[in-house]
């Protein structure tokens, strides 16, 4: 193994690589930052480019670019409220907090760090146990799917804010979202009304940008003119201090251990990852209720855990020839372009380019924590422009990000009214995030459980059967009920030791 | 001697005056501005594939000069493309559109109002091919194990694909069904979002049968993790000469996959002679065919009023097939 590693090391260490893994990272991080264009499309884009390039330095340069836009992805979700990707969304949560209160460099340090040690460690698990952990994710059938959803909803639990009814009545919002559209099981379109850009359904980011930076600028333009906000917000700090670093690490290594494994399952994706990992976090953590007011370890977990899920969807690429992504089916189909047979054999077969690009992930992932890291401090700066004319801007790139994903008006539309309805759930203090927590899981949820049963000629008891499905599920009830069940007993023994110190 | 020079002259300016307001009839229409591609899909798969293609082989070949961008418009298997097409760039003599059969679906299912009536076919491309493909350690060997047992218990087998039922790789295994005497709404088929997926899960031993493309599955063949049953090809395919075709073992099945462009409504007749002209030039050309090679597509082509015929029949063909298997009324 340490032989194939220094031989990828070698191949990735020519100067012609380093430049490419670096214009790959450069590319990456820009398009991160940018809200709407995302790492797919762009790999796109830069096709016909790469085809001129020996296939290693190609790939190494479509990779480059996929991991470096997770890192970028955080930046305008912390700044100023836009999820940069859609695996970014939950990073608003605590990131924008944090930059309201000054905090924007720490928010920003603490996710460069976590994304860098992520990605080392998702190319590490990449470069020694690739292949039976992808052995693993074909486990997962349409049940186990079901059920990994199913738990990944329950994460909503920790989303909740002040009343959990109204965690509730968002989660079913974004549910009923997720069923407009073309339905994969029967083929029938549902809620499209004869339009044909609903067909495909309605686009994620384009229901959080719509969310969360529209109804900002709503929100924030109101309190400009009522007088209720400064203009400026002073920054505390540009970089993150030793001490936030050393509460955050153990955030950091939990969102990334989940988010590897979350990323490995072809097709569940960086964003669940997120999600999973903040609820988990929030679990764990001694003053949960610090959470969602401008945590730092709520923006560690989630940023270490899409960039981890980033070096885990190629694993199944790579040791497979599975794509379980977007992203990576742009990237098998690049394979393809250049003549090599994307498929189990493709470490025998082509063992230079494999580990090559292994070995440049190791350099990439250094080279963008080197990029980013003067970024911070920069970027940390744009906190200190007035709103009056950070929120037009603000305005404008969202709406050009949106228009960029398909150039439909429809998805402006929608932009539109989901910021809106956004304003409205913020004035009434409904939590944004469930929404698109049902939005993401919803038809995914939907179509695996239907699937599911198909295969099993409509028996339910399929799923508690298969032992990974059962598994999930128990999780999933012991996660809603725990945290009820350990009140009761608090109460419980309050009561006791309350009625012993009476008879005492 | 003056006069009659300048005579001369001053004809030869009329005549060339009058042809150039003409709008020039003798001289063949050529592009003076950017080409642009919509690949109505997300980046990744066939279309964007065949947009990419042939816009890198025309820039390689030099055979249109002007530049040519892809602009991907995904939704409802080709049906926000073509609406837009139709409503918006009427007459546009710069725009190519990516299709297949899938268009053709999504006009038979009604999924879009529009038909091939509404636009201007110009050329297929490539085409492709499916097959019913096994785990390497399945117990079906040959298709004949798979008809067997079909026929035994027609729910017994779980087919797999990356479409919706009513679409092609649903089709595909209705016509299998169709074939061999088993109602084809009766055979179980687990639709999967993309040829990616039914192969994972076909991989992961969840489904019986996958029902996908030859390319998409050429790695694990290659490796021994998967058997192809048999090629939904009248002829076994020149890139793959060992996997059997369904005909060969007695089951008439063929389903050609298709590769194509169309152009908007209301282009010029010269521009549309340009465009199929060019593409007819293409697939001839060393740089076409090397890139079609890599991607498992066969040089089946057809140009002009051939394949305007061709998918104008295919669309009737479909609604009729579609209305057999119950999914119209």
């Amino acid at each position: 193994m340490f032989s194939n590693l220094l031989y990828g090391l070698g191949i990735a260490f020519t100067p012609f690589n380093i430049g490419i893994a670096f214009v790959g990272c450069l590319v990456g991080t820009v398009v991160g930052v940018l809200p709407g264009l995302g790492p797919t499309g762009t790999i796109a884009i830069l096709l016909p480019m790469v085809f001129s390039m020996p296939p290693t330095s190609a790939m190494i340069m479509l990779a480059a670019v996929y991991y470096g836009a997770m890192y970028g992805g955080s930046t305008t979700s912390i700044l100023v409220n836009i999820p940069g990707e859609s695996a970014s969304v939950v990073t608003c949560i605590d990131g924008h907090k944090m930059a309201l209160k000054g905090r924007a460099g720490s928010a920003l340090a603490v996710s460069a760090i976590g994304s860098f040690i992520a990605g080392t460690f998702s190319v590490i698990v990449l470069t020694f146990i690739g292949e039976p952990v992808a052995e693993l994710a074909l486990r997962f059938g349409p049940a186990e799917f079901f059920s990994l959803f199913a738990f990944g909803l329950c994460t909503v639990a920790s989303l909740t804010g002040k009343s959990v009814v109204r965690a509730i009545m968002a989660t079913v919002f974004g549910l009923m979202m997720a069923t407009v559209g073309i339905d994969l099981i029967s083929g029938a379109p549902r809620f499209t009304f004869g339009n044909p850009f609903l067909l495909d359904g309605i686009d994620f980011i384009v229901v959080a940008i719509g969310m969360f930076a529209i109804s900002e600028v709503i929100i924030i333009a109101e309190e400009l003119k009522s007088g209720a906000r400064g203009q400026v917000i002073k920054p505390k700090s540009l970089y993150i201090s030793f001490e936030e670093f050393l509460f955050s690490i153990g955030s950091i290594l939990r969102g990334t251990v989940i988010g590897f494994f979350v990323g490995v399952l072809p097709g569940a994706g960086a964003t669940l990852a997120s999600f999973l990992s903040y609820d988990i976090e929030k679990r764990l953590a001694k003053n949960p209720e610090t959470f969602g007011e401008g945590d730092i370890r709520g923006v560690a977990c989630p940023e270490s855990a899409n960039n981890a899920a980033s070096g885990g969807a190629l694993l199944p690429l790579l040791t497979l020839g599975i794509p379980g992504g977007g992203a990576t089916a742009v990237m098998l189909g690049a394979l393809m372009m250049l003549d090599i047979t994307p498929g189990p054999l493709l470490f025998q077969k082509h063992a230079h380019l494999v580990w090559g690009l292994i070995g440049s992930m190791y350099l990439g992932n250094l080279l963008l924590l080197v990029l980013n890291w003067p970024l911070v401090n920069l970027f940390a700066r744009i906190m200190s422009i007035p709103a009056r004319y950070l929120m037009p801007i603000v305005l404008v790139i969202s709406t050009i990000g949106v228009w960029s994903l398909s150039y439909s008006e429809m998805d402006l539309i929608i932009m539109g009214v989901c910021g809106v309805i956004g304003y409205y759930m913020r004035k009434h203090n409904y939590p944004l995030a469930p929404v698109l927590l049902g939005l993401i899981l919803g038809g995914r949820m939907e179509q695996s459980f239907r699937q599911a049963l198909i295969i099993s000629r409509g028996s339910l008891l399929t799923f508690i059967q298969k032992p990974i499905s059962l598994t999930l599920l128990i999780g999933a009830v012991l996660f809603l009920a725990l945290p009820y069940l350990l009140e009761r007993s608090r109460q419980f023994r309050l009561a006791r030791e309350a009625s012993f110190e009476e008879e005492a | 001697m003056r006069r009659i020079a300048l005579l001369s002259v001053l004809v030869v300016a009329l005549a060339g005056f009058l042809v150039a307001i003409q709008g020039s009839p003798a001289v063949a229409w050529e592009p003076k501005k950017s080409i642009e591609f919509i690949a109505p899909a997300n980046p990744g798969g066939g279309w964007d594939t065949i947009c990419r293609t042939s816009a890198r082989v025309f820039k390689k070949t030099g055979l249109v000069t002007k530049p040519a961008y892809v602009k991907n418009m995904p939704g409802g298997s080709g049906s926000v493309a073509i609406a837009y097409v139709v409503e918006k760039r009427k007459g546009d003599n710069n725009l190519l559109v990516a299709a297949s059969n899938s268009l053709t679906f999504s006009m038979a299912i009604k999924r879009t109002p529009y038909t091939y009536d509404d636009v201007t076919p110009l050329a297929q491309v490539a085409s492709e091919y499916g097959a019913y493909v096994v785990r390497a350690d399945s117990k079906f060997k040959t298709l004949a194990d798979l008809v067997k047992a079909l026929k035994a218990d027609r729910k017994s087998v779980t087919f797999a694909g990356g479409s919706a039922p009513g679409s092609m790789d649903h089709i595909k295994v209705a016509l299998l069904a169709k074939e061999i005497g088993v109602d084809p709404l009766e055979v179980i088929y687990v639709p999967y979002q993309g040829g990616g997926e039914a192969l994972a899960s076909l991989l992961g031993g969840h489904v019986d049968v996958g029902s996908l493309d030859v390319s998409e599955v050429a790695g694990q063949l290659e490796a021994g993790k998967v058997r192809v049953l048999a090629v939904q090809s009248e002829s076994r395919l020149k890139g793959f000469p060992n996997l059997p075709t369904a005909r060969e073992q007695g089951v008439d099945v063929v389903f050609t996959v298709w590769r194509g462009l169309y152009m908007a409504p209301g282009v010029s007749k010269s521009a549309k002679k340009f465009w199929v002209e060019t593409i007819k030039k293409m697939v001839a050309t060393p740089e076409w065919n090397a890139e079609r090679e890599k991607l498992g597509w066969e040089p089946v082509v057809k140009f002009g009023d051939d394949f305007e015929k061709y998918v104008k029949d295919e669309h009737q063909r479909y609604k009729s097939l579609l209305k057999e298997l119950g999914f119209l009324k």
